[in-house]
This record gives C-alpha cells, sequence and structure tokens, in this order.
C-alpha cells in the first residue's frame, strides 16, 4: 500500500512478527514498533544518546527536521556544531532569518568556517519559505537552518515536499532544519522529526523527541555542552584551578593557553 | 536551402538528419522537402510532376530526364517555344544542339541545366539575418484568451530564438504590441506589453514563462487580432559548453544565480557573507558583505579565544538591569569566569569604553556574554554599566 509520501506504514496489530520477519527490511516500510532507517545519508548529532534515538542514527537528509525552542530559544550552533562541521567545506550553510548575528570566528572554532556561511535576511515567513525552497534546489547547499516563529501548514508542507524532491536529484541531498517556537508542538506539522529543546546553562542541553518515525520516546536526552567551552566551566567550578586563583600552580588538564584572559 | 552534405556524420546520416528537419519544419507549416547532390536538382524535384523528391548522385539524371521543363526556371521562360519544339521534357532538352540553344536562348540556360545535372558548380549567397527582429502574426480570430494568445507567441518566440541564437546574443527586452480588430466605427489602439530580464535570455520557454506571469497578472484592454514581437534589446550572450566531469565552477554559478534569485526578491541587502576583519572588539571581527562574490581574507583568531565567544551576537548590546549589584537578564545572572578586558579602537570610535567580559548563567536563557562597561570619563563617578552582547549555542 502505497500512500502519499514516501514510506508506508504496517499498523501495529496483536500479533507479534517472527524473528524471519523481523530481519526484513524492505525500503520505504518501517514497522511502528521500531525505528525507521533513514533512505538516505545520515549526519551523525555527535551526541550517542540522540544517535540512538533518531530513526537512521543521525540527522535525516532530504527531510523536514523541525527544532522547538523557548523564548530564549539559542541553542541551535550547540546541537548542530558537530553535524555540521562533518560537512565539506565546499557545501555552504545557509541562515535564513536568523533572530541574531552569527559570530563567525565563535563558528569557526567549532569547524564551521566563515566561507560556508551565507546569512539571508528575509522578514516575512512566507518570504523564509520560498527563499528556503529556492536554496534547497541548489547543488552547493548543504544545509539550511531557516527560523520559522510562525508558519502554516500548507506551506510547511510544501517545504517538505521540496526538499523530498532532492533526493531525486544526482547529487547528496541537502539538510533542512526550522526552527520554531514551543507553542509549535501542538500544531500538526508534516516534518518527520520533532525536536523539543530546553537549555540546562551549563549542564549542557535537553532534548526531548516529540515526534518520529518509530515509537514514542517518553523521556528526554541530556546533551552536555561542547568543548572547549565544556572543560572551561568544569574548571570554574572547582578550586585549586588557574582561573580562580592565579597563585596556584596549574595542576588540571586545561592548558593555560585556552584559559588566555582569563 | 540549406546546404546538409557537411552535417552527415554529425546527424547520424541522411534519414536521421531529413527526419529531424521535418520535425522542426512541419510546425512551422514547411510540407515539402526535396534532397538532391544540386541544389537546382532538388528545386526541380519540388515539381508537381516529379514522382519522389529524394536523389542520389547515381538517380539523380534519370529522375531529371523525366521532369517537364517547367522545372527549372530560366526554361520555363522558354517553354511555348520548346513545346512548339515537341520538346517537354528535361531529357529531350538536354538532347538538343548546345550552340543552338545557346544561341536561340541564351547561355543562362545551358548554364542552368549544367548546374542541375552536377556538371557545372553552383554559388549561392548565405543568408544574412537582419538586424533587427520584428515578427508579425495575424490570429485567426480576435481573443483575449490568455493560453491562445501564448500559443500564437510559442511560435514567434522560436522564431525570435533561432534569430537570437544565429547572432550568438540574448534578448533583455521585448516588447509585444497586440493590435485589436480594426473596425470601421470604433478603431482600437494596439496595446503594448515590454518585459525586461536582468540577463541575455534567449531561451523560448524562460521568455514563455514571463510571458505567461504577466497574462495572470494582466488583462487586455481589447480582444487582439494580430501579434507583433520586437526584440527591443539584445546582448552578446556566451554558451557554456559542456564537460564530462561535474564541473565546480557550474556549481558555483548556479549558487550564485540562486542567490541573485533571492536578493531580486528579497532586496540587494538581504544576502550577506562575513569576511574575517583583525579586531579584539568582537561586533568588529567579521564584516557582512551583500556584494555577492568578493575576495575573501583570510585573518584566523587565535583559536583560544575564538572558542570562548559566544556563537550569537545581539546587533546592539542591550543594556541590563541591576538589581541587588547582580545584572539581570530573565533572571539573576551568574558570573563564572573572572573578567577578560577589551580596551581598543580609541582611534576609531570616540566612545569606545574600557568593556570587561564575562560569561553568565542566566536561569532561563542558559549561558549569555554579558559586558561591564567603564567610562574613562574623570569627570562623573558613574557606576559601571552591564550589557548583554551575545548568547553562547
Amino acid at each position: 500500500m502505497q500512500g502519499i509520501g514516501q514510506s508506508t506504514v504496517l499498523m501495529y496489530s496483536t500479533w507479534m512478527p517472527n524473528d524471519s520477519c523481523a530481519t526484513l527490511a524492505i525500503d520505504g516500510v518501517w514497522r511502528a514498533h521500531t525505528l525507521a532507517s533513514n533512505t538516505g545519508a545520515s549526519l551523525p548529532t555527535g551526541h550517542t544518546l540522540l544517535n540512538a534515538a533518531l530513526p537512521g542514527g543521525g540527522w535525516p537528509c532530504a527531510q523536514l527536521t523541525e527544532l522547538l525552542q523557548g523564548p530564549a530559544g539559542h541553542s541551535e550552533w550547540q546541537l548542530l556544531n558537530p553535524a555540521l562541521r562533518q560537512l565539506n567545506p565546499t557545501e555552504h550553510i545557509a541562515l535564513v532569518g536568523p533572530p541574531w548575528v552569527p559570530h563567525t570566528p565563535a563558528l569557526a572554532a567549532q569547524g564551521i568556517k566563515a566561507d560556508q556561511l551565507w546569512w539571508i535576511d528575509a522578514q516575512t515567513w512566507r518570504d523564509r519559505l520560498w527563499a528556503s525552497e529556492q536554496l534547497l534546489r541548489c547543488d552547493a547547499v548543504g544545509a539550511v537552518l531557516v527560523w520559522l516563529p510562525q508558519a502554516s501548514a500548507n506551506g510547511l508542507r510544501r517545504l517538505q515536499m521540496a526538499v523530498q524532491a532532492q533526493r531525486a536529484s544526482g547529487q547528496r541531498p541537502p539538510w533542512l532544519f526550522a526552527m520554531r517556537p514551543w507553542a509549535a508542538a501542538t500544531d500538526a506539522s508534516p516534518a518527520p522529526l520533532r525536536i523539543r529543546l530546553e537549555t540546562l546553562g551549563p549542564a549542557g542541553l535537553r532534548v526531548q523527541v516529540i515526534k518520529r518515525r518509530g515509537p514514542p520516546l517518553p523521556y528526554p536526552i541530556d546533551c552536555p555542552l561542547l568543548q572547549p567551552l565544556a572543560s572551561l566551566l568544569f574548571a570554574t567550578q572547582h578550586t585549586h584551578s588557574y582561573v580562580l586563583d592565579r597563585t596556584v600552580t596549574p595542576q588540571t588538564n586545561a592548558s593555560p593557553k585556552d584559559l588566555v584572559g582569563i | 536551402m540549406l546546404e546538409v552534405h557537411s552535417s552527415f556524420r554529425l546527424m547520424g546520416g541522411i534519414a536521421a538528419l531529413l527526419g529531424k528537419l521535418e520535425q522542426a519544419a512541419t510546425p512551422h507549416g514547411w510540407h515539402h522537402m526535396a534532397t538532391a547532390p544540386t541544389a537546382r536538382g532538388a528545386w526541380a524535384l519540388l515539381h508537381p510532376s516529379s514522382h519522389t523528391t529524394h536523389a542520389n548522385p547515381d538517380t539523380l539524371t534519370t529522375l531529371l530526364d523525366g521532369l517537364s521543363i517547367d522545372c527549372l526556371m530560366a526554361a520555363a521562360r522558354h517553354q511555348d517555344t520548346l513545346r512548339q519544339m515537341g520538346c517537354r521534357t528535361l531529357g529531350e532538352l538536354r538532347q538538343l544542339p548546345r550552340t543552338g540553344i545557346a544561341q536561340r536562348f541564351g547561355q543562362a540556360l545551358l548554364l542552368e541545366l549544367d548546374q542541375a545535372y552536377g556538371l557545372q558548380k553552383e554559388a549561392f549567397d548565405w543568408l544574412t539575418l537582419p538586424d533587427t527582429f520584428e515578427a508579425t502574426h495575424d490570429l485567426p480570430h480576435p481573443t483575449d484568451n490568455a493560453p491562445a494568445l501564448l500559443e500564437h507567441l510559442k511560435t514567434m518566440l522560436d522564431e525570435a530564438e533561432s534569430w537570437l541564437r544565429a547572432r550568438q546574443a540574448g534578448a533583455t527586452s521585448m516588447r509585444l504590441t497586440c493590435h485589436p480588430e480594426q473596425l470601421w466605427r470604433k478603431p482600437g489602439a494596439p496595446q503594448v506589453i515590454e518585459l525586461h530580464t536582468a540577463h541575455p535570455t534567449r531561451s523560448r520557454n524562460q521568455w514563455m514563462q514571463l510571458f505567461e506571469v504577466h497574462f495572470t497578472q494582466n488583462s487586455l484592454a481589447a480582444a487582439a487580432a494580430s501579434l507583433h514581437l520586437g526584440v527591443q534589446q539584445s546582448l552578446p550572450m556566451a554558451t557554456e559548453s559542456r564537460s564530462w566531469l561535474p564541473d565546480p565552477q557550474q556549481t558555483h554559478t548556479q549558487l550564485l544565480a540562486c542567490m541573485a534569485r533571492l536578493s531580486a526578491r528579497l532586496g540587494a541587502d538581504a544576502i550577506s557573507r562575513a569576511q574575517a576583519c583583525a579586531d579584539h572588539r568582537m561586533e568588529r571581527m567579521q564584516s557582512w558583505n551583500t556584494s555577492l562574490d568578493t575576495p575573501r581574507t583570510r585573518t584566523l583568531p587565535p583559536p583560544g579565544q575564538a572558542a570562548l565567544q559566544p556563537c550569537w551576537l545581539l546587533q546592539e548590546p542591550a543594556p541590563l538591569s541591576i538589581s541587588g549589584q547582580r545584572p539581570q537578564f530573565q533572571g539573576a545572572l551568574t558570573l563564572l569566569t573572572r573578567p577578560w578586558r577589551v580596551e581598543t579602537g580609541w582611534w576609531d570610535d570616540a566612545k569606545s569604553d574600557t568593556k570587561d567580559y564575562f560569561i553568565a548563567h542566566s536561569p532561563q536563557a542558559g549561558l549569555v556574554c554579558v559586558y561591564r562597561q567603564r567610562t574613562q570619563t574623570y569627570a562623573a563617578e558613574r557606576a559601571p554599566q552591564w550589557f548583554l552582547h551575545g548568547f553562547y549555542g
């Protein structure tokens, strides 16, 4: 039974499949009680627990992935940097309507070069959706990050269709991430993967997978902070550190040149 | 008249070439085609009295012999005289003595006869295209229906494309004039539609799309009875050559074209790329350029400092309120590090003051980058002001 979308869902019934059926893997078909596997490439997220929770073991390509953040939400780089730095340096990353100015030296230190970034300042959500669709058709664009504080369901569906259409093209399909507010969690969305982010400060990020191609995940996953910020903050929590007390000789793992100026 | 001998090998033989020519020519209303080793022979074969329209070098003589004498233009002038002499076909004409024909009818007839049979060389002037392109098309009945107009426009745009292709140019501006039906009592005024493109375009499909968009948004004042298309401005256009391997230059060009399209709709300032600058002030470490293709200068900051900087910067640092000697941003801020002083730029900005940067934790906003600003004036002692400069993550 081939529906309109790319994959077909088998309805979960009381009859449990036996072992021979469990090893049967058909492209485009996933059983509701198991995690789906991505038909395209997956980008490892950099956090092992999150990799295990996502279908395909990473961010899916040629699919719309929604990241829902709070009112002070700004945790996208923290979550996406380990994945985005695995893209080729020739593949460009487009930021459509970011709320603040991206600071490229900090991003360059985390592996995303300033040459790869394009800042597209679109004001209305319609313009942002249109710009994302145009960018997805470029072969040179590896990832598109679009900020949609509001968007209609039709617009999102169209975006999902546009990114799925790229799977048929010869080049590697792009990754698409849409940043939306927490309030959008109750709205219906065509995105196959929806994630709710909550920031825990120095402890890292709390990630809850609201929707995925697989059984629902009731517990959130805590992702720690990225290096070297994590090691710096770890050093500041403890005494006898170079940061807090300059008379003590450095005995921690953090080398002095990492903490220059502090 | 087409000279196609040199194209046989490329097109895969004479049959394939003729098939392609028929396919291309039939929509324009050209139905009859003849081929022969000589041009005048092919022209002669188009005559209704010929049984076939294709002649090989060995069959040319026999085929031409059977045709009537008004196939050739020079012979047709004298056909009454020739018929009275009992000469009806080209074969019989050839059997007449040549000096007699030359004396009676002129050398031109002999020359044409020899050229048709391939005994003499023939030369023609190459077709030169006019400097401007104008095409008129009369519609079978007046209509203001957009799909019907586009159908008639398609043939004219095809001609425009071939004209542009022959001149190695692309059109940047086209004018379409729709003439209404000229009635005696109400003479109608023609309606002019002008379309422009940023880049020279010659493709019929692209121009059709532009006209389609125009027709969906605008309507004609009166039903059009005839269409007149003219290319207002054309510029030389170089076509890209295809390559076997994926061309990185091509993907770059495609990316630039995409960005040009985005800037056409969103504005010229909407697309920007970062360029690193050597400066210790965080807001000046990069400058955002809106020109799409700029040379990149590489100045990398020391890695230790850059890793501790926030990923997001505010456009303007936001002042923070202070309560109980602690700055507030969505809760009381807890400073996690010691100050990192930046004191520079006095030559640039008269108001640049000493800034002490801290990484702080806000209960709701997470890790933020704040700074404490001390003013350099000795006159008034003010409490230091706190500003929020960026977010981590």
